[in-house]
């Protein structure tokens, strides 16, 4: 299982901010791109890749951004993961952490420290440290949660392969 | 109208019309039941072993009963329902034993025990094995550890009635049984049911679970309350045993219908 977060930069459009472990594949990050380019209304899908044998699994939400056009910073936290995994088992997790990231105050600032704007801003580098801190926490909460699920799973499915 | 409702409901008038004849008669001349002076000193025995064979029977035919009606494909349900039936032999031999039948008395020789209980093992062996079809594919796994357990059984039941030098060998196979076999695979039952039933959400399961838990805390009591002066008290521990079948009953019944659900 891999954690990503994509987010919109302003001047060179869709790009990954944020992947644990390891860097997303440059195949299936160029995939992953491309869903921002979707427009779809629901904010939580899954993407399954045939070819790779894998299963992304999707959260969109928007964060407000003082820097940003239109005010606001588009984001998408990502899960890649094995074709079996049921997203619905991601759903709870993903969605604690859109909350928590959407309540830091300024955390906006933690998409400009490539220099585009106000790099002098002593804010970026904090923010950019507790933006880190908060997804390695949200990975780590994921594969724990995901851990139990999948134990709960087995012994459900051993029974339920049989009709009672 | 009327009529209709007189041809729908013609079970229920003719039952009522019964009843009322029954009454009367009763009221009119306040019949005196005959006596069965053999069931005099046993009726408990009897009542306790009637109600056991009936819920143990309606265990194992309702398992039967789900074995065919989901085209045969889950096996544990045959294997529990043959388990439950040949565990009932012991409770039927209570019955023909309070109503007189010295045969039937368990505790005559070493050889009664042994065909009269002979249904146990195979019980603790064919519910382990009925578990284990659930647990794992392997069919190794599925047979090593049930087939052990049959023979195991059948060796204490050996071994305490027939080599163990006791006075009391029925005791000495009894103690070995129950401690080493038949209250670890209760308690093993109990849990596993239990826990999938948590996991899953479903009250069918954790209710078949909690009927296991109960009869390894009935047989618990068997050891203590065995002996002749108490023995009173061992017939408590069978009413709780007689209890312990209801959830086991109820929980396989629930498990069918959740699933449909």
């Amino acid at each position: 299982m891999q954690l990503a977060l994509l987010y919109f930069n302003t001047i060179i459009g869709p790009e990954i901010y944020f992947s644990h472990p390891g860097s997303v594949l440059e195949k299936i990050g160029r995939k992953m791109l491309g869903f921002f380019d979707l427009d779809m209304s629901d904010k939580f899908f899954e993407v399954s890749l045939i070819e790779e044998d894998l299963k992304i699994t999707n959260l969109y939400f928007e964060i407000t951004s003082c820097w940003a056009r239109g005010n606001k910073e588009m984001l998408m936290l990502s899960v890649i993961s094995d074709k079996n995994l049921k997203s619905e088992l991601l759903y709870d997790t993903m969605k604690d952490y859109s909350i928590k990231i959407m309540s830091i105050v300024n955390l906006y600032k933690a998409f400009y420290t490539k220099g585009y704007l106000n790099e002098n801003d002593l804010e970026i580098e904090q923010k950019t440290k507790e933006f880190y801190e908060i997804l390695l926490e949200c990975y780590n909460d994921l594969r724990e949660r995901l851990k139990e699920k999948i134990d709960d799973e087995k012994i459900i499915k051993k029974f339920k392969k049989f009709e009672w | 109208m009327v009529i209709n409702l007189e041809k729908t409901h013609l079970l229920y008038i003719t039952g009522l019309i019964i009843i009322s004849i029954i009454s009367v008669y009763v009221l009119i001349i306040l019949p005196h039941g005959a006596p069965v002076p053999v069931l005099e000193s046993t009726f408990f025995l009897f009542g306790l072993g009637f109600n056991s064979t009936i819920l143990l029977w309606t265990i194992a035919g309702y398992l039967l009963l789900r074995w065919i009606r989901t085209n045969r494909k889950n096996k544990s349900l045959f294997i529990w329902s043959i388990s439950f039936f040949i565990y009932s032999l012991t409770f039927v031999a209570h019955i023909f034993r309070a109503i007189g039948f010295p045969n039937a008395n368990e505790n005559l020789s070493v050889y009664h025990f042994l065909a009269w209980r002979w249904g146990m093992p195979c019980f603790s062996a064919g519910i382990l094995y009925g578990i284990l079809i659930i647990l794992t594919e392997n069919k190794k796994l599925q047979k090593i550890p049930s087939v052990s357990l049959l023979i195991l059984g059948f060796l204490w039941l050996i071994i305490g009635l027939f080599i163990i030098p006791s006075e009391n060998p029925i005791e000495v196979t009894m103690y070995l049984f129950l401690h080493t076999i038949w209250i670890p695979i209760c308690f093993t039952m109990a849990y596993i049911f239990a826990y999938y039933g948590y996991k899953a959400k479903e009250i069918g399961p954790k209710l078949v679970g909690l009927g296991f838990f109960i009869l390894m805390v009935s047989y618990h009591g068997w050891a203590p309350w065995h002996f002749q002066d108490v023995v009173y008290l061992y017939f408590i521990w069978y009413f709780l045993f007689l209890l312990s079948l209801t959830p086991i009953l109820l929980g396989f019944v629930l498990m069918s219908v959740e699933e449909r659900h």
